[in-house]
C-alpha cells in the first residue's frame, strides 16, 4: 500500500467518523431538544345514563327513649310521633299526593304501635324517561319529657351503601343511638366502623349486622365504643342498602341537655362546605365540660382525616351576614376524629368550609338555651347541588333557607315554591345567601351549571336548634362513563 | 466415389463467435462440397459475416427456427440423396471444427456403413484441452447423462466409439437417414434434439459412433444444445427445457400402455420436484418444472406426432439399446462424487464458526446460569402472571386464532388475527403439553438464546472468542431486555431474542439460499412481536438490497413472508383508515412509564434511569446522582462504538451506528405514537423494541472496533463488559429479589387462572359461558370487559380491537349494559345478558384513586340491589355475582358463529401457509444443491458442479 493511499484511506476513515458522528449528535439533539409530532388516539368513552327507577327515601321516624321502661333497658321505645312533610314531581310542581308512603317495620322498638314508624317514601319513575322523578321529605320532632328535650329535624334520606355519620357521644350523660333502615328489597349486612379521638375503635358487634327488608334496626353505639367524646362511624353495607341516622340525646345531671337526628354527612372529600351553621348568643358554661376538659356544648367542628398520612385542614369562616371571615389551620392524623372549637364565634349564621390534602368528613356543633332549657344541633356537609333538587321543610320554629356559592362562578337559582311564584336567587362566587321557608311545604331548587352551590335549613327558637342539609342525588343514578376496550 | 458433405451451419445473433466458427470451416482439410448457411435472424453483424463467407447457399430466415427446423429448411434445398455416402454436417455458429475434424467424421462413416451418425469430441471454446461433451445416452429411466462431462482432454476417453447418441453440434449424418427418419422432432428444439434422433437411428437398425479424432470446439451459445450460461434466467430456461425434452421423451417412448399413467403423473411429479428443488436451494427453478410438466402434458398433437414417426421407422426392440444406457451403478456412483463435493465445500464454510472451541459453549453455559439466578424467584413456578403475561391456549386452538376469522376479545369479531399469534401458535406447539409451559419456557431460555444468538452475530464480526461473549453478555444484559422480562412483555422479548438471529442469517443470505429464507422468516416473527421496528429494518433491508450486487435475488425476498403475514390486518387496519393502528404493540396493551427521549439514549425504555432512581432513593442518595451514574456506565460502551468508526471496518461499524440510529429513533417516535386504547388510557407503543436494535447496533459497532484494536481490545472490553454489568443491577435486581427489591418487577408466579375458581369451574361445562368484568378506572368511567370461558387469553387479544375507535353495535349494547349495572337503574337487564351470554359479572378494585373507589363502590351496591343477580362473594379476583339466565336464550348468547372467516378466511390461511411452507422448506439447511458451495469452489471446477447438479433425478 503506498503512502498516499494510506493516508486517503485515514482521511476516509476520519471523515466517516465525524458524519458518523455528527449524524448521531444531530440525532439525538433532534430527539432531546425538538418538539416532536405525536399521534394519539382517544379512547372511546360513552356516556350511560342509567334509566330512571323509582325514587325512595327514608324518614327516620319518631325520636326514641332508651330504658324508659326499666325493665326492658335494652329495647328503645319512642316518645311520640315525628311530623314528616314530603313531596314528588318535577321542578316547580311538586305534590304529596304521588308519593307512596309505606310504614316500616321497627322490631327494635317497642312502642311502635302508638308512635308511628319511619316511613318509606317513594315514586315510580315516569315510564321509559331517564329523567329522575323528584322526591323530598322532613320531619321534625319536639321532645319535652323528662329526659328529653329539644327540638330534632332531619331530612328523609336515600339509601346507600356507604355513609358517614359524624355525630353523637358515648362518653356520660350522652345516648347515642344508630338507626339503620332499610328499604330495599334485600337483606342488608352492614358493617360499621367507629373512629374515635384517639383513632379507629376496636368494636367486636360493629361488623355483620342484618338489617331486614323494610325494617329498621336501633343499635346503641355505647354498647359498640364507650366512652367516646367525638366518634365519627362509617356504615358500610352489602346486600341491601340502608338509611343510617343518628340519634343524640343528653342529660346533665337530672336536666336533659337537648336531643338531636342526624343524617349522614357528604362523603370524603378535600373539600367540605357546611352552609348555615348556626351559633346562638350563650356563653360557655364552664360546669359543662366533662372530666376530660371537653366542652360539650361549644360550637366546635368534628372532623376526620381519611388519608394515609397527616394534613393540614385549612377552616375557613365566613358570616352569612356578610362579615369578616377567619381562617385557621389544624393538623390532623389519619383516623383520629378531632374536634376544632369555634368559641370565639359571636352569635349568627356561618358557613363552614374546609380544605386538605387529603378526603375527610366533617359537621359542626352548637347549642342554643333559654333559661331553663337547652336544645344542640349537628350541622351537616352537604355537597354541591345538581341541576334540579327537591327539599321539604318540616315544621319547626323559623325554618331558614342557606345557601352558599363554594365556587369561583357566580350561581344562579331559581326556588319554586309548593305554592306561589318562584324567585330568582343570585350568588356571587364565594358568597352566601339566607331565605326564610315555610314550614311544611316543599320547594325546587333549579339552576343550570351548577356544582358549586351548597344549601341546608336551619331551625332556631328558644332552646330548639336543628338543621339538615339539602344534599344532591345519590352518586348512584348519576350518568357514568363506560369504556368497552 | 468419395462422399459428399453437405455442411448446414445454423447461426442466430452470433457475431461473437461466428468468425471464428467460419475461419475454421474454411480452414478444414476435407472441405465440405456445399455450405448452406442459414442466418435465422438477429441484430447484429451475423448477416453480413455470412455474407462475406460466401456459402453455397445463405437462406435468411426471419423466424425463430429452432435448430431442428432451421436444417430441415436447409436440407429441403439439397435434392433427395442417392447414395448412402451423401453425408450432413450439422454446425451451428458457435462450433468451430479443428482442421481435420471433418476429414476424421467423414472416414468413420465411410470405413463403417453401418454407422449413420458420428459425432466429434466437443471441447471448451477457451481451453482447447477442456472436454465439454464426448457421447450422450440415458439411464434406464430415460434421462439423459453424458458420457463423458467435462475434464481434462488426456486421451482417456479416446477409446469410445459405440455410443447410444452424440451431441447435435458438429454431428454428421447420412442423409437418406436423415430423410427417412424425418430430422429431429419438433417438440424438442433445443435440448435432447440429437439425443432423440440418435435413438431413433439406433432402432432403425444404424449405428451411432464417437470419432475421437474430430475435435470441436463449442462455447455454448444455445443454438446446438442449451445455453450455457450460469445468468439466472438462462440457468431456469435450461432446466425447464430439459425437463420438457424428458418428459417429451418419456411419453414418446413409453409403451401404449403405460402412456395415460405417465400422463397422470405429471403434475403430481412436478409437486414433489418443486418440493425437491426447495430442499436443494433452488427456488428459481421450480417455476421451470411446473412450466416442463404443463408444457409436456398440453403439447397437442407433438406427442401422437413423435410417436408415429418412431412406429414408422423402428425396426428393433428396445432391448438393442438397453446395453448401451448407463448402467445404475455408474448413476450411483457419479451421484455419491458429487455429493462428496458438496460436503467437502459445505463444511469449509462452516468452519469459522468454531463455536466450541471460542468459547460458545462455555457463554451459553453462563447465560444459563445467569438466566437461573436472575429468575430466582420464579423457579417451580407452575405459571408466570403479571404485566403483560396471560395464559395461551391449547395448540389446537392456537393455530385456529392465526390468519382470518373469529377474534374472540370483547364482545367478539370477525377480523384479522395479529401477526403475533402466529408466533404464539408455533411456540405453544413447541411446549404442547402445557399452555402454561410456552411462558415458563420463554423466561427460562430467554436468556441463554439471546447470548447464543448475539455470540453467533458477532462471530460474523469478529473471530475472537472473548469479543464474542462480549457480545453475548452485552445483548443478555440489554436493560430493555431485562425490562421486558420484568414488566411482562413477551412479544418484545421474543424479537430481542430474534433480532441477533436475524443478522446473522442476513449476513449469510448473499451466498445461501437458506440463510435467505431464514432471513425472511425471522423478519417476519419480528415484525410480528414488534411491528413498530417494521420501518426501521425495511430501511436496513433496503440498504441490503443496495449493496447486494448479483446476489441482489437472495435479498430482495426477505420481507415477503413478512407482508404476507401482516396483509389481512393491513387490509383491514387500510379500510378502516386507521394505518397508526398497525403499529400497535399485540397482546395486552400494557401502558409504560414514559420514558424521556435522554432516558431513551441510556437504553431504558421504562425511564427511572432503569431502577437507579427507586435505588438511589431508597439509600437516600440526591436525586440527581441517578442522573450522573447512569450516563457514566453505559459511555464506556457508547465510546468503543463511536471509535470503530475511525479503525479499520469502519464502514461496517457505520452500518451499526446507522442501525443504532434507526432503533433509536423508533424508539423516540414510538412514545409520541399511542394506538391501543385500555379503559380511559391511550396506552403508547412501548420504546423497548426500537432500543433492542438501537442496542443491536451499539454493540455490533464496539465488538467492531474492539476487533480492530487487537490485543488492545482486552482492558476496554473488560470495562464496557463490567459497566453495562452495573447498569442494570437494579432492574436484575427488581427480577431476581422479586417482592424484596426496591423496585419489585411485575412479572410473578402464580397460577393458570385469570378469572376466579368459580367461573373456570363453569367455563368446563360451558367454555362459551360470559364474565362481564368491570374494572373501575381513574377517572371514575367503568371498563367494561367482556371474557369467555376462562377468560381471555393472549393469542385472543387483537390489536384490530384495541386500536377501534368505533363501537359496534354490540358493543354499545355492552356498554349501555354495563353502565347501567353499575347505577343504581331501571334497566332490564336480562335480555342483554341472554343476547351476549354473559353468565358472571365480576368487579375488579380497580385503580387507586378516590374517583375510581368511588365508582366500585357504586358499582358494588347497584349490583348488590340488582335482583337478576345474585352475589356470589369476594374473590381473589374481586367480588363476583352470578346471572341465572334463561337456559333457552343463555345457550346461544356468546356462541361463535359458524364459518366466522369465510372464504376470505380460507383465502388467508392457506395463502399464508403456502408461503411460510415454501420459505420453511427453502430456509432448512440441507447443505444440497448449489447452495454454500458454489462460491468458494475453483474456478476450474464451476462449471463441471453446475453442471452436474442440474441434473435431475430419475422421476
Amino acid at each position: 500500500m503506498s503512502a498516499s493511499r494510506r493516508w486517503a484511506l485515514a482521511g476516509a476513515r476520519v471523515m466517516t467518523g465525524l458524519v458518523g458522528i455528527a449524524a448521531f449528535g444531530a440525532t439525538v439533539a433532534a430527539a432531546t431538544l425538538l418538539p416532536l409530532p405525536s399521534h394519539h388516539a382517544e379512547p372511546v368513552q360513552s356516556t350511560v345514563t342509567p334509566v330512571a327507577t323509582q325514587q325512595q327515601r327514608v324518614c327516620a321516624g319518631p325520636l326514641l327513649a332508651l330504658a324508659a321502661d326499666a325493665s326492658a333497658a335494652s329495647t328503645a321505645s319512642s316518645i311520640g310521633v315525628a311530623s314528616a312533610v314530603y313531596a314528588a314531581g318535577s321542578a316547580g310542581a311538586l305534590s304529596a299526593d304521588d308519593v307512596t308512603v309505606s310504614p316500616m317495620d321497627v322490631p327494635d322498638n317497642a312502642a311502635r304501635d302508638v308512635a308511628g314508624t319511619p316511613l318509606a317514601l317513594s315514586v315510580p319513575a315516569q315510564g321509559d324517561a331517564l329523567e329522575e322523578p323528584l322526591l323530598a321529605g322532613a320531619q321534625s320532632q319536639g321532645a319535652a319529657t323528662e329526659t328529653l328535650t329539644g327540638f330534632a329535624a332531619t331530612s328523609c334520606a336515600e339509601a346507600a351503601s356507604d355513609g358517614w355519620l359524624v355525630a353523637g357521644s358515648t362518653a356520660i350523660g350522652q345516648t347515642s343511638l344508630l338507626l339503620l333502615s332499610n328499604p330495599t328489597e334485600v337483606v342488608a349486612t352492614v358493617e360499621l366502623t367507629v373512629y374515635g379521638e384517639s383513632g379507629i375503635v376496636d368494636a367486636p358487634g360493629a361488623s355483620g349486622i342484618l338489617v331486614q327488608p323494610g325494617s329498621q334496626r336501633v343499635v346503641s353505639l355505647a354498647g359498640l365504643a364507650p366512652n367516646l367524646n367525638s366518634p365519627v362511624i362509617h356504615v358500610a353495607t352489602r346486600g341491601g342498602q340502608v338509611v343510617a341516622s343518628l340519634q343524640q340525646s343528653v342529660i346533665r345531671g337530672l336536666a336533659p341537655g337537648g336531643i338531636d337526628l342526624v343524617g349522614t354527612t357528604t362523603a370524603p372529600d378535600v373539600e367540605q362546605v357546611i352552609p348555615g351553621f348556626i351559633v346562638p348568643a350563650t356563653l360557655i358554661d364552664d360546669t359543662h365540660s366533662n372530666d376530660s376538659g371537653f366542652h360539650e356544648d361549644a360550637a366546635a367542628v368534628r372532623v376526620l382525616n381519611l388519608g394515609d398520612v397527616a394534613t393540614e385542614v385549612e377552616l375557613s369562616v365566613t358570616a352569612d351576614d356578610g362579615g369578616n371571615g377567619s381562617s385557621t389551620r389544624v393538623t390532623l392524623e389519619p383516623g383520629v376524629a378531632s374536634e376544632i372549637p369555634l368559641d370565639e364565634l359571636a352569635a349568627g349564621s356561618y358557613t363552614l368550609r374546609l380544605n386538605s390534602q387529603e378526603p375527610i368528613v366533617a359537621a359542626a356543633r352548637s347549642t342554643e338555651k333559654s333559661a331553663t332549657s337547652e336544645d344542640f344541633a349537628w350541622f351537616q356537609a352537604s355537597g354541591p347541588l345538581g341541576e334540579q333538587s327537591a327539599f321539604s321543610v318540616a315544621d319547626g320554629p323559623a325554618p331558614t333557607l342557606h345557601l352558599a356559592n363554594a365556587s369561583g362562578t357566580e350561581q344562579s337559582l331559581t326556588l319554586y315554591p309548593q305554592d306561589g311564584a318562584p324567585a330568582l336567587l343570585t350568588l356571587p362566587a364565594g358568597s352566601t345567601l339566607t331565605r326564610p321557608v315555610t314550614a311544611g311545604a316543599s320547594y325546587t331548587l333549579v339552576g343550570d351549571g351548577l356544582g358549586g352551590a351548597h344549601a341546608s335549613i336551619s331551625y332556631q327558637g328558644s332552646a330548639e336548634l336543628a338543621s339538615y342539609s339539602v344534599n344532591p342525588l345519590g352518586p348512584l343514578a348519576q350518568p357514568i362513563g363506560v369504556y368497552v376496550r | 466415389m468419395s462422399p459428399r458433405v453437405t455442411a448446414i451451419l445454423i447461426a442466430r445473433n452470433g457475431a461473437q463467435h461466428l468468425d471464428r466458427t467460419l475461419a475454421a470451416l474454411a480452414a478444414q482439410t476435407r472441405r465440405p462440397d456445399t455450405v448452406i448457411m442459414v442466418d435465422c435472424g438477429g441484430t447484429d453483424a451475423t448477416a453480413q459475416l455470412l455474407a462475406a463467407a460466401a456459402p453455397t447457399q445463405l437462406i435468411a430466415a426471419e423466424a425463430e427456427l429452432s435448430f431442428g427446423d432451421a436444417v430441415a429448411l436447409a436440407v429441403q434445398l439439397i435434392p433427395e440423396p442417392s447414395a448412402d455416402d451423401e453425408l450432413l454436417w450439422l454446425l451451428g455458429q458457435d462450433t468451430a471444427p479443428e482442421p481435420g475434424a471433418l476429414a476424421a467424421l467423414v472416414n468413420a462413416l465411410e470405413v463403417a456403413p453401418s454407422v449413420a451418425v458420428a459425432g466429434p469430441k466437443l471441447m471448451d471454446w477457451e481451453r482447447a484441452d477442456y472436454i465439454r461433451e464426448f457421447g450422450e445416452t440415458m439411464t434406464r429411466y430415460g434421462r439423459t447423462v453424458t458420457v463423458v462431462g467435462a475434464e481434462l482432454d488426456q486421451a482417456q476417453h479416446d477409446d469410445l466409439s459405440d455410443v447410444l447418441a452424440v451431441a447435435s453440434a458438429g454431428m454428421l449424418v447420412r442423409h437418406h437417414v436423415w430423410q427417412r427418419l424425418g430430422g429431429f422432432d419438433p417438440a424438442l428444439p433445443v435440448v435432447d434434439n440429437a439425443l432423440d434422433f440418435c435413438v431413433r437411428t439406433r432402432l432403425s437398425g444404424h449405428r451411432v459412433s464417437l470419432v475421437p479424432a474430430a475435435r470441436v470446439a463449442v462455447a455454448g451459445d444455445g443454438i446446438t444444445g442449451a445455453d450455457s450460461s450460469q445468468e439466472g434466467s438462462a440457468v431456469r430456461k435450461r432446466v425447464r427445457l430439459r425437463r420438457q425434452a424428458q418428459l417429451h421423451r418419456r411419453l414418446v417412448y413409453a409403451p401404449a400402455a403405460a402412456l395415460l399413467p405417465h400422463w397422470l403423473s405429471l403434475v403430481p411429479l412436478a409437486f414433489l420436484r418443486a418440493f425437491l428443488r426447495l430442499m436443494r436451494k433452488e427456488p428459481g427453478s421450480i417455476g421451470a418444472e411446473f412450466g416442463a410438466a404443463f408444457g409436456a402434458a398440453f403439447s397437442g398433437r407433438r406427442v401422437p406426432a413423435a410417436r408415429r414417426r418412431l412406429r414408422r421407422t423402428r425396426t428393433l426392440g428396445w432391448g438393442a439399446i438397453a446395453s448401451l444406457r448407463m448402467p445404475g451403478a455408474e448413476v450411483r456412483r457419479r451421484k455419491a462424487l458429487l455429493r462428496e463435493q458438496h460436503r467437502t465445500l459445505a463444511r469449509g464454510s462452516r468452519s469459522e464458526l468454531a463455536f466450541l472451541s471460542t468459547g460458545g459453549g462455555w457463554t451459553l453455559i453462563g447465560a444459563g446460569v445467569a438466566g437461573v439466578a436472575l429468575l430466582a424467584p420464579l423457579l417451580g413456578a407452575s405459571a408466570l402472571v403479571g404485566g403483560g403475561l396471560l395464559p395461551v391456549n391449547s395448540p389446537a386452538a392456537l393455530w385456529q386464532n392465526i390468519g382470518y376469522g373469529w377474534r374472540d376479545i370483547g364482545t367478539g369479531f370477525v377480523g384479522a388475527a395479529d401477526p403475533f399469534a402466529a408466533v404464539l401458535a408455533v411456540l405453544g406447539s413447541l411446549t404442547f403439553w402445557s399452555p402454561s409451559a410456552l411462558l415458563l419456557c420463554l423466561y427460562f431460555a430467554a436468556l441463554p438464546l439471546a447470548a447464543l444468538g448475539a455470540w453467533l452475530a458477532a462471530a460474523r464480526l469478529s473471530g475472537r472468542g472473548s469479543l464474542r461473549a462480549l457480545a453475548a453478555v452485552l445483548w443478555m444484559l440489554a436493560p430493555t431486555f431485562i425490562s421486558a422480562i420484568a414488566d411482562g412483555r413477551p412479544a418484545p422479548m421474543i424479537a430481542h431474542i430474534l433480532l441477533p438471529w436475524l443478522f446473522f442469517a442476513a449476513a449469510a443470505a448473499g451466498r445461501s439460499w437458506s440463510a435467505s429464507a431464514a432471513s425472511a422468516l425471522l423478519f417476519a416473527a419480528i415484525v410480528a412481536c414488534v411491528p413498530s421496528l417494521a420501518p426501521a429494518l425495511l430501511v436496513l433491508w433496503a440498504i441490503a438490497v443496495a449493496f447486494s450486487g448479483r446476489s441482489i435475488m437472495r435479498f430482495i425476498g426477505i420481507p415477503i413472508p413478512a407482508v404476507v403475514l401482516v396483509a389481512p390486518l393491513l387490509l383491514q387496519q387500510a379500510v378502516a383508515g386507521n394505518w397508526w393502528g398497525l403499529l400497535a404493540d399485540p397482546g395486552v396493551p400494557l401502558a409504560g412509564a414514559g420514558a424521556s427521549s435522554w432516558q431513551l439514549l441510556l437504553g431504558f425504555p421504562n425511564g427511572g434511569f432503569g431502577g437507579w432512581g427507586a435505588l438511589v432513593a431508597m439509600l437516600g442518595l440526591p436525586e440527581a446522582s441517578a442522573a450522573l451514574l447512569a450516563p457514566i456506565l453505559l459511555a464506556p460502551l457508547v465510546v468503543l462504538a463511536v471509535l470503530a468508526l475511525f479503525l479499520r471496518g469502519s464502514r461496517l461499524a457505520l452500518l451499526g451506528l446507522l442501525t443504532a440510529l434507526l432503533g433509536y429513533a423508533t424508539a423516540v417516535a414510538a412514545l409520541q405514537i399511542s394506538v391501543s386504547m385500555l379503559g380511559e388510557q391511550s396506552v403508547p407503543i412501548w420504546p423497548g423494541g426500537g432500543l433492542s436494535l438501537y442496542w443491536a447496533g451499539l454493540i455490533g459497532a464496539a465488538v467492531i472496533g474492539l476487533n480492530a484494536l487487537g490485543r488492545a481490545a482486552a482492558a476496554p472490553a473488560l470495562v464496557a463488559g463490567v459497566a453495562l454489568f452495573a447498569l442494570v443491577l437494579p432492574l436484575a435486581g427488581s427480577l431476581a429479589l422479586g417482592a424484596a427489591a426496591p423496585q419489585p418487577a411485575a412479572v410473578h408466579s402464580g397460577d393458570q387462572r385469570i378469572l376466579p375458581a368459580f367461573v373456570t369451574a363453569e367455563a368446563q361445562a360451558d367454555p362459551r359461558a360470559g364474565t362481564l368484568v368491570l374494572v373501575p378506572q381513574p377517572n371514575g368511567a367503568v371498563l367494561a370487559q367482556l371474557q369467555r370461558g376462562a377468560g381471555t387469553r393472549l393469542d385472543d387479544q387483537s390489536t384490530l380491537f384495541a386500536t377501534d375507535t368505533t363501537l359496534s353495535a354490540e358493543e354499545q349494547d355492552l356498554a349501555e349494559l354495563a353502565g347501567n349495572l353499575s347505577s343504581r337503574s331501571g334497566f332490564d337487564a336480562r335480555p342483554g345478558m341472554d343476547a351476549l351470554g354473559i353468565h358472571f359479572v365480576l368487579l375488579e378494585p380497580g385503580a387507586d384513586s378516590a374517583a375510581a373507589r368511588d365508582t366500585a363502590r357504586r358499582a358494588a351496591s347497584s349490583l348488590d340491589g340488582n335482583a337478576v343477580l345474585v352475589p356470589v362473594g369476594q374473590t381473589d379476583f374481586g367480588a363476583l355475582w352470578r346471572y341465572q339466565g334463561d337456559a333457552g336464550a343463555a345457550a346461544d348468547g356468546g356462541a361463535i358463529p359458524p364459518d366466522a372467516g369465510g372464504w376470505f378466511g380460507q383465502v388467508v390461511l392457506w395463502s399464508q401457509l403456502a408461503v411460510f411452507g415454501f420459505v420453511l422448506l427453502l430456509s432448512i439447511p440441507t447443505g444440497a444443491g448449489r447452495d454454500a458451495p458454489r462460491g468458494r469452489a475453483t474456478p476450474a471446477a464451476a462449471p463441471a458442479v453446475a453442471r452436474e447438479s442440474e441434473q435431475d433425478d430419475e422421476r
